[in-house]
């Protein structure tokens, strides 16, 4: 069912909204529309602009709370903006001072990072790097040299050259070492390494002992620092930890005051030279808005106006829907396929209903089915999946129709059929020949469906005033007469009775096969609309016919889609009859148990999977299309009961 | 049997490429010509070259164009070929293909060196390069400093060549092509270890490797004679392959004092004892006739090869040499005896 929706215009003076949406609406649901597009047509009404004085503290909160390792708030005493602010700041300062001293760690590591990056290089020297630093006679540079310049240089240069090159760290492309070279033939060496392409860098003077022991002196340092970071981090959330309650607690104020101050994105103010005023618009349920009403009847500050006829109102009622529990799982399907529109009918009952008993058709199994029924009700008690009570509910009529073709884990043989056995059971036709009786009832059914779905259209169109979706459509008046009168023959050729005249015949099929061709220059006439026929007469013909042509074709295609109800009946009892071959049960031998439990969990699993979309598909594709748009919106309530 | 299959396709093409050469006869033809615009004309009517010129007029052609699209028309040749080559045959065409790509990065270098707007004329090389390249042509045209120029080629092989360049703090564009050159030899050395079959390597080698050894040598001789330059210096910007020529040679080359040592070093190495005419004056004209000797020896010896790709696209790129010599010498007006003396004084 769809909740009925009324709208309302809250107005009052413009200092006054917040104190009106905190003690007022926030115990409501409201569906919030833009006052300013609701009202267009009002003119002098301009924006509400306010900066949002809480979202600075709800950041700070928020940065807090992301500490928290535990989000449970046990109690939740009511505090004030005041006491919330206040505690903020106080945790703020008692902070601030841990995090100074973090970020002067943090610019220490920086350095130490740094400075084992220069040294990291030259690891492989094995010598005091300062002890270098003071050679006097002896010059030294540090750096890389490309790796092909280096083969050359070692290749032809090297052994003529007084200098000595230490190699210490190959990365591939570049070769970093140190070269000696005595201070005499410093410019002349240098020189040559330069022409190698040799970059030197200068190290600074700040190590101790051999690299090595340099790197490892700093590695400590920077595990130090790290250590201490680390410790500082710690200190800091275990201070939050301890003020858990509060922050939680001042984080949710905080949420709720600024959402609640949103409500002003949504607001209109009047003009600006008399007193000012603010405008809310939105939806509320029929019942919600009454007690509004007698909420705020005392209040002096709040005017309250309740919209009754919906034509007045710029967008359309957002849908809520509402129905008895135990249907409620499947507007999870009616979600998939879009929220009826408000004037629509809401078909989560037919769907329910269809849904439930069309698989139990087409997979009756008493004891599948009470498994399915019973391991799908704990699941939905347990993880509230809409989808597991939906499938309780379908195991429900699979059992029922399990009593009704006698069949329990595939055994065929322990319960008598009430009604027929799918895969035996045989029907006589004229014109056809002999079939499996459940192919026929799965036809009648289907027959009987759509006719079913197109007096739903029908309905529906009337509720929305749509002259051609009522009376001229493919589903409307004309539809459904043509198609019960296929129905009407068909039965009676079927049962063997006599056909009626051909006047009748004519009257029956050709009279609302004319009306759909021509159901556009209908509607108009019935409208009193200028131009009935399109310009293009014979554009219009040509294309009315083949409308025509697909339409009956997609009357016998629906129809016979719902053969499958009948097929999977007939396969489920062929696919046990499979598994208990395969465990050696057919000639009443004593069979293999665990083929048989788990033929039957395979055949559950898959089947039940497979039955579940196909309904899924009849549902969508053959009922839906006929009666069912969906183009609804959510109802959706603004800072859902924010209780201060 | 299994190389004839696998080459029988672009030995059958590169034969029927090769037919349109120009033939010796054709050469004397060429050479009686009175003017360039004549020479052209002789060019246009020529099978090999009928299509490049055929919707241009020769009587306006500038001397820079006409170079380049005689450059274009090896390109056009080997997209020939690589059309009826498959699988292994294609690395070294892709591999040869570079010099392409190194061409473009060339002109696109000097371009912002030299602070210049040149519109490169990228369309004959547009489709193969979107295929073949992973340098994004137009970006890379449009750079106009040389950090845009960096940034635009980062993610290609040439990136980390150049970008060891950037601690320079006066870059000229002398250093950066002969980075991205001495990088593609390298490059283009490594990859004979690509080659499917040993006799391909052997094939890959016996022809680049002669030629990096035989630049080597005038590399050497060049810097020695004309740029003076200190030994380590011409270590440094040798190509780092060697082939034929050992250390010593090397050695004994870039150190000889005198230009009659160099000559003594010269005679021997590997190409001075093999070829009686290599000699310090003729390193030249050698050159092209020792390529020459090497790759036809090696296509007669395996015509089902790589060396038949290799020797044609030699062959091809000696040709548009000769054509550029031939026309470059009508222009001066010299005799047909002296422009056959300098065409075909190779084929010795």
């Amino acid at each position: 069912m769809i909740v009925k929706m009324k709208f309302l215009s809250i107005t009052g003076p413009k200092a006054d909204l917040d104190r009106m949406v905190n003690e007022y609406l926030s115990k409501y649901d409201i569906h919030l529309e833009n006052a300013l597009s609701e009202l267009r047509n009002v003119e002098q009404l301009h924006p509400y602009i306010e900066i949002n004085p809480y979202r600075e503290w709800l950041q700070k909160a928020n940065e807090f709370a992301v500490l928290i390792k535990d989000f449970t708030l046990d109690a939740s005493p009511n505090i004030s903006l005041e006491k919330c602010i206040d505690f903020l700041r106080q945790l703020e300062e008692n902070i601030s001072g841990i995090r100074m001293k973090r970020m002067k760690l943090e610019e220490k590591l920086e350095a130490l990072n740094a400075s084992y990056e220069k040294i990291e290089p030259f690891l492989a020297f094995n010598y005091n790097i300062h002890r270098i630093m003071q050679f006097k006679f002896i010059k030294f540079r540090f750096g890389k040299i490309a790796v092909d310049y280096y083969d050359k240089l070692a290749k032809y240069v090297y052994e003529d050259l007084d200098t000595v090159f230490y190699k210490c760290h190959n990365d591939g492309q570049y070769i970093w070492g140190i070269y000696f070279v005595p201070e005499t033939h410093a410019s002349k060496i240098d020189a040559v390494y330069a022409s190698m392409h040799f970059e030197r860098f200068r190290l600074p003077d700040e190590y101790e002992g051999t690299p090595q022991e340099a790197a490892d002196l700093l590695n400590e340092r920077i595990a130090n620092c790290k250590n201490n970071i680390k410790k500082y981090q710690e200190e800091m959330t275990a201070e939050l930890n301890r003020q858990k309650d509060m922050i939680l607690l001042s984080q949710k104020k905080l949420a709720a005051l600024s959402t609640n101050f949103d409500v002003r994105k949504l607001a209109a103010c009047t003009r600006e030279d008399r007193q000012v005023f603010y405008i809310l618009c939105g939806w509320m349920t029929e019942k919600d808005a009454r007690n509004f009403e007698r909420d705020i009847s005392n209040d002096p500050d709040l005017y309250c106006i309740i919209e009754d006829d919906h034509n007045n109102v710029i967008s359309p009622p957002p849908t809520k829907l509402k129905n008895p529990k135990v249907f409620r799982p499947f507007e999870m399907y009616i979600k998939m396929y879009g929220l009826p529109a408000y004037n629509e009918i809401d078909p989560t009952i037919f769907v329910a209903l269809t849904y439930a008993f069309i698989f139990g058709a087409m997979f009756g199994d008493v004891g599948q089915g009470i498994f399915l029924m019973i391991g799908g009700a704990l699941l939905y008690r347990f993880k509230k999946w809409p989808l597991t009570a939906i499938i309780s509910c379908a195991g429900f009529f699979s059992a029922i129709f399990g009593i009704l073709f006698g069949s329990v884990f595939g055994f065929e043989d322990i319960i008598p059929a009430l009604w027929l056995r799918p895969v035996s059971h045989m029907t006589t036709l004229p014109f056809i020949g002999k079939l499996n009786t459940v192919f026929i009832i799965a036809i009648a059914f289907g027959m009987f469906l759509n006719l079913l779905v197109m007096i739903l259209h029908i309905i529906n169109g009337i509720k929305a005033k749509d002259t051609e979706n009522a009376w001229f459509d493919t589903n409307g008046c004309a539809g459904f007469v043509f198609y019960a009168a296929i129905v009407t023959i068909i039965a009676l050729f079927m049962t063997g009775n006599k056909l009626p005249s051909g006047i009748v015949m004519v009257i029956m099929f050709v009279v609302p096969l004319i009306l759909m061709a021509l159901k556009e220059p209908l509607t108009r006439l019935v409208e009193k609309k200028a131009d009935i026929f399109p310009k293009e007469k014979g554009m219009f013909i040509v294309q009315s016919f083949f409308e025509l042509f697909e339409i009956l074709l997609s009357y016998f295609s629906n129809t016979l889609s719902f053969v499958r109800i009948g097929a999977f009946a007939v396969s489920h009892a062929a696919m046990m009859e499979v598994v208990l071959m395969l465990a050696g049960a057919e000639n009443g031998a004593s069979p293999n148990w665990i083929v048989i439990i788990v033929g039957n969990l395979f055949v559950c699993g898959m089947e039940g999977l497979i039955v579940g979309i196909q309904v899924l598909r009849l549902e969508y594709y053959e009922l839906f299309s006929r009666f069912y748009k969906g183009t609804g919106r959510a109802f959706q309530p603004f800072a859902r009961k924010n209780t201060l | 049997m299994g190389s004839l299959l696998a080459y029988s396709g672009s030995t059958t093409k590169i034969r029927a490429i090769r037919s349109r050469l120009l033939t010796d006869s054709e050469y004397r033809e060429l050479s009686t010509m009175k003017s360039v615009t004549e020479a052209l004309g002789y060019l246009k009517r020529h099978p090999g070259y009928q299509k490049l010129f055929a919707d241009i007029d020769e009587t306006t052609l500038h001397r820079g164009e006409v170079e380049k699209i005689l450059n274009n028309a090896i390109f056009i040749d080997f997209q020939k070929i690589y059309r009826f080559t498959s699988g292994q045959q294609r690395n070294l065409l892709d591999l040869y293909f570079q010099r392409y790509e190194i061409a473009i990065l060339k002109r696109c270098m000097r371009m912002i060196f030299d602070h210049r707007d040149i519109t490169l004329d990228l369309t004959i090389f547009k489709t193969f390069f979107e295929k073949h390249s992973d340098i994004d042509l137009q970006k890379i045209s449009e750079s106009r400093t040389l950090e845009e120029f960096m940034s635009n080629l980062q993610g290609s092989i040439y990136f980390n060549a150049l970008d060891r360049l950037s601690h320079l703090t006066r870059p000229t564009l002398w250093d950066y092509e002969m980075a991205i050159d001495l990088f593609y030899f390298k490059w283009f050395w490594k990859n004979k270890d690509k080659m499917a079959h040993k006799e391909d390597k052997k094939i890959f080698m016996d022809s680049y490797g002669t030629k990096m050894d035989l630049l080597n040598v005038r590399w050497i001789y060049r810097s020695k004679k004309y740029f003076n330059m200190p030994f380590p210096e011409i270590y440094a910007h040798l190509i780092p392959v060697q082939y034929r020529l050992k250390k010593e040679d090397i050695q004994n080359l870039v150190e000889a004092s005198t230009m009659e040592e160099f000559n003594t070093a010269v005679k021997n190495t590997y190409y001075g004892r093999h070829y009686p005419e290599y000699s310090s004056d003729t390193l030249d004209s050698t050159y092209n006739m020792i390529r020459c000797s090497i790759q036809q020896k090696n296509a007669l010896k395996n015509p089902y090869s790589i060396a038949t790709v290799i020797s044609f696209l030699f062959e091809k790129e000696h040709e548009i040499d000769k054509l550029t010599t031939v026309l470059e010498c009508i222009r001066y007006e010299l005799t047909q005896d002296e422009i056959l003396e300098f065409i075909l004084r190779n084929k010795k």
